[in-house]
């Protein structure tokens, strides 16, 4: 499918749904996240007396910057019909570079520069070798996390960096009521979106993961996409790993450990597709937020851990089968 | 790479022979070592305190092998130590269950076996180290002579399904033992910083006062620790970890943090060392040396800070 194509279709299918009204297929499409999210905000109130207070709310924005960061990253991917599984390892690599930097030369800015120069690197390695020797982006990205733990563990000999001075400012710090971390979230969420919305960058990405063989014929190349994507995703969770080692305030060799989970869950939730093509990132963030809201919650009304993994489990589970269902639905109308 | 072991070890007798006189292969006492994994830093600490120790009897001689956390790595070392009829095996298990059939073998071989910091599910051993329900029992002893009356406290689990997870916990509620402290919350930070700062947080939006926070780590206390400073709420609030790691000795100098429990690497070491040494002597080795936890707070902390 061209973009020209794309965005035909896409108009005939808001006609289509115009005309027939009433459909929840469509709906959830469109404003599935956004419905979701409401509903669990008024049922967390109403649970909860505690959670709509303005120190709350401040609180698990606080908390889904890092997991936001990374899905912004990782939507990219998984638009362009891959995955990548390697972005808690390269999330605690690019953090504890940046705080050891940080004890070095006593300089955020150096700290920070290092930091995402590893983030770039390790996704220039994921983007070359996935299109360069063509392989799957799962298997190299799960190699990917076992070197970026290995290399962590080993430049840290296994012990926490500490002694981090002024670098918990960025993590810890607010400029009047908004914390410091949130503002970076803003300025990466709006940066994606433009990417993702208003750049041939963006279009391509779309076009590539609708359908890669086609993209090529138009005269696009592919292959410089995901490399492209890989390096942007690693640079988020190069940035990801600065906000979460400076919000701890201390670079922890063992951190970030499953964070590609609640990403990938929080892409997924968010409406955008595994099979590639379609997504956006304004969905990724209420998908994020929907799992900083029921994470919050959870801990709020003090649920077991046990119970947690459980409930976590099924929200994937049913995000991924409400999209293959209204995919299907859609598919069947078309037809 | 045997061949060159055999060779060292030829030296190693020759030399002593040498300088003893009276020493000859035949009286050598060998040890063997089978260590979890080299890369973790207390088993390694651990195990270097095992190597100061030997070294004050010169007619004991240790021979090390690191198993990299593979359980059926440690089982074919065990085999080699006992094909090379050592004397006593030292074995730091990579899992309780998996070191099973090779304390068997060495027991059907006669050899005598000392299962350092972790114990065997199974098989004739002596067990030397500290018992995670200990640790607990040290935080609840603490919490117990400290908290207020009518205290609200909350406790951070460790990583669910782990014993020592379960262990610490029960420990703590053995020995804190007061019906008028009341624990508020109990959830998972799966031994992790960033999560115990995630749960203080939330708990700091649920509950207006508490009085202290016990935690089955260091790591997650210090991530309690951050969340409470954020918050402006670190005054009057406990706080107890466990491992002593040097930012918890430091935040206990500071005032910030109440307590951590240090567990002796070096002392473990020593406790192995003298129980190789009663074998040695002839001596029926022991079912367990225990090596007790030591409660660091304020009052001791700079003792540890030294070290």
């Amino acid at each position: 499918m061209s973009i020209e194509t794309a965005t035909k279709s896409e108009k005939q299918g808001a006609k289509a749904s115009l005309l027939s009204n009433v459909n929840f297929a469509q709906i959830y499409r469109k404003y599935g996240t956004v419905l979701i999210f409401i509903g669990i905000c008024i049922l967390a109130s109403l649970l909860s007396p505690t959670f709509l207070t303005e120190a709350n709310l401040t609180n698990v924005l606080r908390q889904v910057v890092v997991v936001s960061l990374l899905a912004c990253g990782v939507t990219f991917i998984i638009i362009l019909g891959h995955i990548d599984v390697s972005l808690g390892s390269v999330l605690a690599l690019c953090g504890v570079i940046a705080t050891s930097v940080m004890v070095m030369t006593g300089s955020v800015v150096l700290a920070v520069c290092a930091g995402t120069a590893v983030g770039v690197l390790t996704g220039l390695i994921n983007g070359f070798v996935i299109t360069f020797f063509r392989i799957p982006s799962f298997i190299m990205t799960l190699a990917m996390t076992t070197v970026a733990r290995g290399a962590v563990l080993l430049y840290t000999g296994g012990s926490p960096i500490t002694g981090l001075g002024d670098f918990k400012i960025i993590g810890q710090g607010s400029l009047g009521p908004v914390p410091i971390s949130v503002l970076i979230l803003v300025a990466f969420v709006i940066l994606s979106w433009v990417l993702l919305n208003k750049t041939k960058f963006g279009r391509y990405v779309y076009a590539v993961g609708g359908n890669e063989r086609a993209s090529r014929a138009s005269g696009i190349n592919p292959d410089s996409i995901v490399v492209k994507a890989f390096i942007l995703n690693g640079i988020l969770c190069g940035v990801a790993g600065i906000v979460l080692m400076s919000r701890i305030n201390s670079g922890q060799p063992a951190g970030g450990v499953g964070y590609e989970f609640d990403a990938i869950t929080a892409v997924v939730v968010g409406g955008t597709s595994l099979m590639g093509g379609t997504g956006t990132i304004t969905g990724t963030i209420i998908g994020a937020m929907i799992i900083g809201v029921i994470n919050n919650i959870l801990n709020l009304l003090n649920v077991s851990s046990y119970w947690q993994q459980i409930i976590k489990g099924l929200i994937i589970a049913i995000a991924v089968i409400l999209d293959v269902w209204t995919k299907s639905a859609r598919n069947k109308k078309k037809a | 790479m045997k061949l060159f072991a055999k060779l060292a070890l030829a030296c190693a007798v020759s030399v002593s022979a040498l300088s003893t006189g009276a020493a000859s292969a035949a009286e050598k006492f060998i040890v063997g070592y089978a260590n979890m994994a080299d890369t973790d830093v207390f088993v390694m600490a651990r195990k270097n305190a095992f190597i100061e120790a030997a070294k004050s009897d010169p007619a004991v001689e240790v021979n090390f092998s690191d198993a990299n956390n593979d359980a059926s790595k440690q089982l074919d070392q065990i085999d080699n130590f006992i094909a090379q009829k050592v004397n006593a095996i030292v074995v730091v298990p990579v899992d309780y269950q998996g070191i099973v059939p090779g304390v068997e073998k060495a027991n059907a071989a006669g050899i005598p076996v000392i299962a350092l910091g972790i114990q065997s599910a199974g098989g004739k051993y002596t067990f030397v180290g500290s018992k995670n329900i200990d640790a607990g029992r040290l935080q609840g002893e603490f919490m117990k002579a400290n908290l207020p009356k009518d205290a609200k406290i909350l406790y951070l689990e460790g990583t669910p399904g782990l014993s020592h997870t379960q262990e610490r916990k029960k420990g703590f509620g053995d020995a804190l033992g007061r019906t008028d402290v009341k624990t508020l919350a109990s959830l998972s930070a799966n031994y992790d910083r960033a999560e115990g700062m995630k749960v203080t947080e939330d708990w700091i939006q649920s509950f207006s006062k508490f009085d202290g926070i016990i935690a089955a780590n260091d790591q997650m206390a210090l991530g309690a620790l951050e969340a409470l400073k954020g918050a402006n709420r670190v005054k009057g609030v406990l706080i107890s970890g466990v491992d002593g790691v040097p930012d918890a000795l430091t935040a206990i100098k500071a005032g910030e943090m109440s307590q951590t429990i240090f567990q002796d690497a070096a002392g473990q070491a020593k406790a192995a060392f003298e129980v190789v040494e009663g074998i040695k002597k002839g001596e029926q080795p022991p079912a367990e040396r225990l090596v007790p936890f030591a409660s660091i707070t304020k009052e001791n902390v700079n003792q540890f800070i030294k070290k």
